[in-house]
């Protein structure tokens, strides 16, 4: 029984021991301070200002849609001239051959003997 | 003066999508949430890799948490451990804590000679840690570098007050086991040497 008891004694000591060097041996790490801000602007980015109530980067947005918008109305636009001009082109040059055909002397059919 | 707000009111509103609040929860517990990772890491460029997951992962989720008994900090150890875990699985080599990268907050007061055998000693303490199944890894860390109760950590790993207890005395009689055979072993090679 007291070899037991010594044993335990023994072993609570060690183990005390270690506990000691653990709770010693572990310090704080503190991380790069750079870091801490960066990953903070990153996950909470600062807000921005703000016009008539609406923030800067919904106006962006806005601008943003607006243009690709009136960006495809002129494209449309155009591309619709641009067929309407061909087509317009051709009209007037079939008009010119068929004037130009119409306006040639007649051509007997039979040489004169 | 008022007071800070308690967790509870700045989780609340961070739960409503407030970033703000968001952010506040992110000073109170980034560098708790960096240090365990680190020392489960052990080298800064995956403790700040992994620091940001978690944190991005938070936020993503924040308006699905629900305080069942969980504490805020306790889900995001919770997401720490398991990305960790993670990082194991994918790396799957141990990473050796360079000596350079001694960011100690505390020690500045220390001579070089106490700051390079608190280091080694550091070294040889997470050598035989590192040994350990993933959970007793986590309970030490917890317990020696984040110093929470047994109660605490309970919450962190789903487990019982009791159960902690049980598991930190049989993980502390390993750690000495192994410990001592660690230094016998050292000791004979520095005999032979």
């Amino acid at each position: 029984m007291n070899f037991l008891s010594w044993f335990k004694r023994s072993r609570d000591r060690r183990v005390a021991a270690l506990e000691e060097r653990l709770d010693t041996a572990f310090g704080p790490v503190g991380p790069r301070p750079e870091f801490i801000t960066r990953l903070r602007s990153q996950l909470v980015p600062p807000p921005g200002k703000r016009y008539l109530g609406i923030s800067a980067e919904r106006w962006g947005l806005g601008v943003g849609i607006f243009g690709v918008i009136l960006a495809s109305v002129i494209a449309v636009q155009s591309s619709l001239r641009l067929v309407v001009g061909v087509l317009a082109a051709l009209g007037l040059v079939q008009q010119a051959r068929r004037k130009a055909i119409e306006e040639q002397p007649d051509v007997p059919l039979k040489p004169a003997p | 003066m008022t007071s800070p707000l308690s967790d509870e009111d700045v989780l609340n509103l961070a739960a409503e999508g407030d970033r703000e609040a968001f952010g506040q929860l992110y000073d109170r517990y980034v560098e708790r949430i960096y240090n365990y990772i680190y020392y489960r890491t052990g080298n800064h460029h995956d403790a700040e890799d992994l620091t940001a997951r978690v944190f991005s992962r938070a936020m993503k989720h924040i308006t699905n948490y629900q305080d069942r008994g969980v504490p805020f900090s306790a889900w995001l150890y919770r997401i720490a451990h398991n990305l960790v875990a993670n990082w194991h699985r994918d790396n799957s080599r141990r990473q050796e804590m360079p000596l350079e990268d001694g960011y100690w907050v505390t020690g500045d007061t220390e001579l070089p000679e106490a700051q390079l055998m608190r280091t080694e000693e550091q070294r040889l303490l997470l050598e035989i840690i590192r040994e350990l199944p993933e959970d007793r890894q986590q309970l030490v860390i917890l317990k020696f570098v984040e110093h929470l109760s047994n109660a605490e950590i309970g919450k962190i790993m789903g487990r019982t007050e009791g159960a902690i207890k049980s598991l930190y005395h049989r993980t502390l009689l390993a750690l000495r086991d192994e410990l001592e055979a660690l230094e016998r072993n050292r000791k004979r090679g520095n005999g032979h040497g």
